[in-house]
């Protein structure tokens, strides 16, 4: 990543803080299922602040989390780099399905075809490149009650297991 | 549904006695928390109340400071009255330097790790930045006596230590000045709880000055020194005093300082002053500084400076803000026996939120929080809007949120529908609740932030829960549900609550989400509203202007409800386990009468309710061997083995003869009986909500108390005796306990939907359109 870029976005970053505090959190939090067509279904719960000032670098303005087409594609987009099945060429780009957004909780909905007979792995980097100290949690409806994975920036990736029927 | 089980009188007795198995388990669970509390003496009794050797310091403050508007900068000079209450003498004093947590190569700076350049925001570059160039620690002046002399001084990073000529004797006081300056740092750049924000539009800019004095480090009872760095996350902890506080500043700002404005009359001009002296009344809410005058400051130079004099009694702490962009708005409401003057100070960038919501939250704020700790014992409490996304000081809190640079906030460009608007509202709500709640927590009941980052952002998320639920119905709060702290707690990555501000890892939920989850749960699941308000009023009261511990919290909501809670404190703030409980099994017992009339036509009807196995069924029709030759059947080719004979009454009525009366009593008795397992996954061990639901359509509310796992804390096995036939039973129907996973929560078991399949349902057409594809496939307008 160049670093001119980072500064070409910098007259963009008027937004929101996460939810005003002396400790910012920052945190999204995955709830992943394989469905029978053979798709990993994922609801992303997000900070909408966070992820709308995330969006908006990229994009060069404002973007609020309506339904459009366009917020869709740029939340794919951002997905497709953010939230990605590995090794690669065993899972396509995420597909947004939808979303709901509210002050309280803010979902995020999308699909990725991938291969599950394939041990996979994910990277999940999820609005680390808006905030320090951001933290991921995912978690594997398929696996045992407690099978909630953190992802951080020094540990980004994580093994999702073999993947149960 | 159920093939009854059989039990002799004595066995269903011992079934109701014994109702676990015993297991290290449960003993490890609910055994007291000894020595992980400090032991008690006469200054922290047993019972969590400060004892008659009770002590703590003071420190008076005079400050004078100014404002550099051109350099960003300020130069000010204190003199410190220390008052050594402690039965200690004294040979050198301690000072905190938080600003050189911005010096150049400062600690805090140079511990911060970064694990990767890839995907490094634009912020965090730009801080590095900053954080590498700016220089933003303290320069001392002087440090001198009550006579002018030099002391002594050698600065440790963020502390200041002042070798005294003599020392100071216990119960005597000591009066010493401090001279300093420093560069205010631009906190839209480098994270900072005070600092700048320019307005490029307009070259102004708004000043929020906090944590930016030599102030006293706290001496305790129990750690001595409170000089632990500032790394940036612990905030701190202070002594309680009295501040005279003189802040210079150009002529055309208008100034929030903790403490009671002493010169208006000097300051405002004679409009505002008016204004001023008629919002001092209780009443509505009022502009002192309205917008138009305030966007009319914006481009006024008034030569000359002015000094806005505070003051300020019974604080740990003082801060301030400054700019010629502030509207100023104020509202006077009666708190116990005290008129509070409620106040929000904020640039039209924040309108047209601000004006609405900012003052009235500072209201509630006070009103519900008085309510469940103590009177609100100040004359002023702030809100001010400026750069510092949320910090508090006493009587004066920063606060963020703002709406778009156009005015607008979010429901002008949303469609109807998308509800993003709401986030700019309650955001600001959230955050003003939040801030002011710290009055309370830790600015008067004055806990150690930089050690126990909980103590305070934990007990205040609680309370600022609550204030939301009454703020209104519904209220969108982020913290505070028992179901929003799953994921977390949940979570592979964990540290106790119980651990060193500095080094907690997943901050937000660790320090505020967990604990206020923990005293929600207290509240409404273990302790009962009644017993918790009171034993948590009590832990306020006791510790109001005063240094609770963490065993001074647990000891007192203790000793004033009666309930033992060390397994609570011991689960929930020692350990990482999480809530997850599962109905493993539920099988029904009914007592042997032993009375042939009743139990053989029951047995009877249990063999004809029994589905005939698949051979017998296919064999139908075919003749046997005896069916064609009679002649060999006997006695027991027709032996109806359910028919009553002499033998069944003889049995009977000889047992009868042996059995008391309460024991025949007991075989008549109809019930059933209810062996329900519960099976502890997760770990913490948690009171049962259960709803139980019968046959006939009624159903039952029921909390077992946690200590039903403390023989067991794995599995036990809990008996319900009910005359009605028991249809289902669920483990947590309200969500109260943080349970992980509603999967294993009912018998019979439950399908329960994901989130993504409850949006895949929702994004489904309604019943109606599915007999038409035609209308399925039509959009819905």
């Amino acid at each position: 990543m160049k670093l001119t870029s980072v500064w070409v976005a910098a007259l963009l970053g008027l937004l929101w803080a996460a939810q005003g505090s002396a400790h910012p959190a920052h945190h999204s939090y995955a709830e992943v299922e394989w469905s029978a067509e053979g798709t990993l279904d994922v609801a992303l719960r997000v900070i909408p602040e966070d992820l709308e000032a995330a969006l908006s670098r990229r994009a060069g303005t404002t973007v609020v989390l309506v339904n459009t087409p366009v917020v869709r594609e740029q939340l794919a987009s951002y997905l497709a780099q953010h939230f990605v099945l590995q090794p690669a060429g065993h899972a396509a780009a995420p597909e947004v399905l939808g979303r709901d957004v509210a002050y309280g909780e803010s979902w995020i909905y999308f699909s990725i075809a991938a291969d599950r007979e394939q041990i996979l792995s994910l990277r999940n980097t999820v609005l680390m490149d808006h905030q320090e100290g951001q933290i991921n949690r995912v978690r594997l409806l398929w696996a045992s009650s407690a099978a909630t994975l953190v992802f951080t920036e020094r540990e980004p990736e994580r093994q999702l297991g073999v993947i149960a029927e | 549904m159920f093939k009854r089980n059989i039990l002799s009188a004595f066995t269903a007795i011992m079934l109701l006695l014994a109702q676990h198995s015993l297991a290290e388990g449960g003993a490890v669970a609910f055994s007291q928390l000894g020595h992980l509390l400090d032991t008690p003496t006469e200054t922290r009794l047993a019972s969590g109340a400060p004892g008659p050797d009770y002590w703590q310091q003071r420190a008076d403050y005079s400050i004078t400071v100014r404002v550099d508007d051109e350099a960003q900068r300020i130069e000010g000079s204190e003199t410190i009255t220390y008052h050594n209450r402690s039965p200690h003498d004294l040979s050198y004093l301690w000072l905190q330097l938080d600003q050189n947590r911005y010096a150049l190569g400062s600690d805090a700076t140079l511990t911060q790790t970064t694990s990767s350049f890839e995907n490094l925001s634009y912020g965090r570059v730009a801080t590095m930045v900053e954080q590498e160039r700016f220089d933003g620690g303290a320069r001392i002046a002087f440090v001198r006596d009550e006579r002018g002399t030099d002391l002594r001084y050698t600065v440790n990073k963020t502390m200041l230590r002042i070798d005294l000529p003599s020392p100071i004797k216990a119960g005597s006081s000591y009066t010493f000045s401090v001279g300093w300056s420093h560069n205010i740092v631009d906190a839209t750049l480098i994270k900072a709880r005070g600092g700048y924000e320019y307005f490029a539009a307009d070259d102004n800019y708004i000043y929020e000055i906090a944590q930016w004095y030599p102030r006293m480090a706290a001496y305790t009872d129990y750690e001595g020194w409170q000089h632990k760095q500032f790394l940036g996350n612990g905030e701190f902890t202070l002594e309680l005093g009295d501040y005279d506080l003189a802040i210079t500043v150009p002529a055309d700002h208008i100034v929030a300082a903790t403490g009671e404005l002493q010169n208006a009359d000097e300051v405002l001009s004679p409009e505002q002053l008016e204004r001023f002296n008629a919002a001092r009344e209780p009443g509505g809410q009022r502009f002192i500084v309205t917008p138009d005058e305030a966007r009319a400051n914006e481009s006024r130079r008034t030569a000359g400076e002015k000094t806005w004099r505070f003051r300020a009694e019974n604080v740990r702490d003082v801060a301030f803000a400054s700019s010629r962009k502030f509207i100023w708005d104020a509202q006077t409401v009666v708190n116990g026996e005290r008129n509070v003057m409620a106040m929000s100070f904020y640039p039209n960038e924040a309108e047209p939120l601000w004006s609405q919501y900012s003052t009235p939250a500072i209201v509630h704020t006070m009103d519900v929080y008085s309510r469940y700790t103590f009177d609100y014992p100040y004359p002023v409490s702030i809100s001010v809007n400026g750069p510092v996304g949320g910090m508090e000081y006493p009587m004066i809190t920063f606060n963020k949120p703002r709406p778009y640079a156009d005015g607008t906030y979010w429901d002008e460009r949303q469609k109807s529908g998308d509800k993003t608007w709401e986030r700019s509202k309650y955001g600001l709500i959230s955050v003003i609740i939040h801030e002011v709640g710290h009055n309370y927590f830790p600015m008067i009941v004055n806990s150690d932030e930089r050690q126990w980052t909980w103590m305070d952002e934990g007990l205040n998320s609680f309370l600022q829960f609550l204030a939301e639920s009454e703020w209104e119905d519904d209220y969108p709060s982020r913290r505070g549900e028992p179901e929003k702290m799953v994921p977390y707690m949940i979570s592979d990555r964990q540290v106790p609550i119980m651990t060193n501000s500095e080094s907690i890892f997943q901050f937000g939920n660790n320090a505020y989400g967990k604990p206020a989850t923990a005293l929600n749960i207290l509240r409404e699941t273990i302790m009962g509203r009644e017993l918790f308000d009171h034993a948590f009023r009590e832990y306020a009261q006791r510790w109001k202007f005063k240094r609770p511990t963490p065993a001074d919290f647990f000891r007192s909501m203790e000793d004033a409800s009666a309930v033992d809670l060390d397994w609570f404190w011991r689960g929930w703030f020692y350990g990482t386990g999480h809530v997850d409980v599962g109905i493993e099994s539920v099988k029904l017992y009914q007592i042997d009468s032993r009375n042939p009339d009743i139990e053989k036509p029951w047995q009877r009807a249990q063999e004809e309710e029994r589905e005939t196995g698949i051979t017998r069924q296919r064999n139908e029709g075919i003749q046997t061997l005896v069916e064609r030759n009679p002649e060999l059947e006997d006695f027991y080719s027709n032996y109806d083995e359910y028919a009553v004979t002499p033998w069944d009454y003889a049995q009977y009525e000889a047992l009868q003869e042996k059995l008391t009366e309460r024991e025949l009593a007991l075989l008549s008795e109809k019930a059933n009986f209810y062996a329900v397992t519960f099976v502890n996954k997760g770990g913490l061990v948690t009171p049962l909500p259960l709803r139980i639901e019968y046959a006939d359509g009624e159903s039952e509310e029921l909390l077992i108390p946690a200590e039903i796992w403390r023989r067991d804390a794995d599995r036990v096995t809990k008996v319900f005796v009910r005359e009605r036939e028991i249809t289902s039973i669920s483990f947590d129907p309200q969500r109260r306990t943080a349970d992980a996973n509603e999967l294993d929560n009912h018998w019979p078991p439950r399908v329960t939907p994901s989130r993504f399949q409850l949006f895949k349902e929702s994004e489904d057409p309604n019943p109606m359109r599915r007999y038409d594809e035609e209308q399925w496939k039509q959009p819905i307008q």
